[in-house]
């Protein structure tokens, strides 16, 4: 089922903030802040937040979103999980060009 | 000014036979998943267009730029910005990729021709029934290396571990000619050799391979840091360490070649273990001195394979090292990745998968006392902690700020750029929008 943008921003930042130990009087975090050049996920992170975000939302997130500017922020991640589960309703070949694949998990 | 330039051996086959860049260019979609190897290179696509290829681990490395308006590429970062372009106007062709590009900056494509099976989950059969598969393409993959290399003589890496041990083995039964080398880093005259060192020896003694025993100090270690930022591509600190100790046996190996004098066309090439360590997920942090290093994301060793694996795609801890020094390198588990990655996620998910797993692949030819080892990290050297060039450069206070500074300032760009070069293992590369449209950015 799909769930609204509001929604997957609110469950992508409850992750960030309980993952990543951002503090709730942190008054620099926002959904919109560049989580890569602020400081608050890092590389080793970043993957974790990936597959936070495959298993939570039933997706796989394509690599080509990986330098995309929405992937920087939470509210650009929540516009790509929901791109994609638009996508992976829209039948056969949904979703082609993606690098990697939902069933590229061990 | 310059247009391209591939110095890195590109190493293919079609099947079980050796091919090269031509015949990969010439052929169909559905053809170009049956080649393999390690390449990246330039050529024409059937409708005219630069066509930009790498294999599918990214063992090879090519970067390219439109900017100034023409396309220019290299396997190495540094050729280009000697040609003035920035750090930002650079792009990798992903790997398992060609990137194809038209006249214009619309006709741009991305494409992707070769990928890795991972197991999807569901039932698995005996880890004696995967032990079999591998066995066998360890063995077809050492076939094809021999048909490729000829009488070419060859130098393994050998640490005394698991993986190089397996190599080590197989080219001293496929090879006609093979030497071992390692490396210790000793910075007093009565210290011991490292413990990889010293397991290297034993194992090359038993195997009746002759090794060379590289030894080196910390001060001539330190010199080599930049070299090795420049041509393994990285600043990342598990890739900067490892690839020192191969800058070191470059170096030696180079030098001695230099003195003898190698046959013309008869250009030495070094096998290593690499890629087995990602392939089985088979790295854990190291603690030095209370202080943790290689830290790695906390997810299930069979998720996070995909991504160490993905991970192959940036760094350039080996092959580039190495082309530096003027050597060839090839790296056989990435020729037959498709056999690890089709083991399901429980084969490797104890601490000893990897012992077990190669027990049943190499039964006695692989030496108990390697089996029963502990795991060390390359760039440690020794079990005990504090010891080889992590523990040195721990010690010299050089930690992953410095390097990544350090990077930034020898390819001449800003903290953020050299930050924006790699993510979650990729070099950065254009963007492909869903439905065929492009967004090249360039």
């Amino acid at each position: 089922m799909q769930v609204s943008e509001a929604t997957l921003t609110a469950r992508i930042e409850k992750f960030i903030r309980e993952h990543f130990d951002v503090p709730p009087e942190d008054p620099h975090f926002n959904t919109g802040i560049n989580l890569w050049e602020e400081g608050y996920v890092d590389s080793v992170g970043v993957v974790e937040l990936i597959a936070f975000l495959e298993t939570e939302f039933g997706v796989t997130i394509p690599e080509r979103h990986l330098f995309s500017p929405d992937f920087t922020k939470v509210e650009g991640i929540a516009l790509i999980i929901r791109e994609l589960q638009e996508e992976r309703g829209g039948g056969p070949g949904a979703g082609d060009g993606a690098l990697g694949t939902a069933a590229e998990v061990g | 000014m310059m247009n391209g330039r591939v110095q890195v051996a590109n190493f293919i086959w079609h099947g079980e036979r050796v091919s090269d860049e031509e015949a990969w260019l010439e052929s169909s979609d559905d053809e170009r998943s049956r080649f393999s190897g390690q390449f990246a290179f330039e050529g024409a696509d059937r409708r005219g267009r630069s066509v930009l290829a790498r294999d599918r681990l990214g063992v090879n490395k090519l970067f390219f730029t439109l900017a100034g308006g023409s396309l220019q590429w290299s396997n190495f970062l540094l050729d280009l910005r000697r040609e003035g372009i920035g750090l930002d106007q650079i792009w990798s062709v992903p790997s398992g990729h060609s990137v194809h590009i038209g006249e214009t900056s619309e006709d741009f494509e991305l494409r992707k021709h070769a990928s890795l099976p991972y197991h999807q989950g569901g039932e698995a059969a005996s880890p004696e029934h995967y032990a079999r598969d591998i066995r066998a393409g360890l063995e077809r993959t050492f076939e094809r290396i021999a048909g490729a290399l000829g009488d070419r003589p060859v130098f393994v890496t050998m640490s005394g571990g698991l993986d190089s041990t397996t190599i080590a083995s197989l080219a001293r039964q496929y090879l006609p000619d093979v030497q071992g080398v390692t490396f210790s880093l000793t910075d007093h005259h009565d210290e011991e050799d490292s413990e990889d060192a010293r397991f290297a020896m034993r194992v090359a003694e038993d195997l009746d391979i002759p090794i060379r025993l590289v030894r080196c100090t910390t001060e001539s270690i330190m010199e080599l840091l930049d070299e090795v930022l420049l041509y393994g591509q990285d600043y990342r600190d598990f890739n900067v360490h490892c690839g020192l100790v191969n800058a070191v046996l470059g170096r030696e190996i180079a030098a001695t070649l230099a003195s003898t004098g190698p046959e013309p066309g008869n250009a030495p090439v070094l096998l290593t273990g690499d890629t087995m360590n990602e392939l089985m997920a088979d790295y854990s942090a190291v603690d030095v001195d209370g202080r943790l290093f290689y830290e790695l994301p906390r997810l299930d060793k069979g998720r996070l394979r995909r991504f160490l694996v993905n991970g192959l795609d940036s760094g350039d801890r080996e092959v580039g090292i190495f082309a530096r020094y003027g050597l060839d390198t090839i790296q056989p588990y990435a020729l037959c990745a498709e056999l690890y990655t089709a083991l399901p996620g429980s084969l490797i998910a104890e601490e000893d998968s990897k012992q077990a797993l190669v027990k049943e692949v190499m039964g006695d030819r692989v030496p108990e006392y390697v089996l029963h080892r502990p795991k060390v990290r390359a760039q440690a050297g020794d079990a005990a902690a504090g010891q080889g060039i992590l523990g040195a450069f721990a010690r010299a206070g050089i930690d992953q700020a410095e390097l990544t500074s350090r990077f930034a300032r020898l390819f001449d760009a800003t903290l953020d750029e050299t930050k924006q070069l790699i993510r979650t293992g990729f070099y950065r590369f254009p963007n492909r929008l869903p439905g065929g449209q492009t967004h090249a950015g360039l």
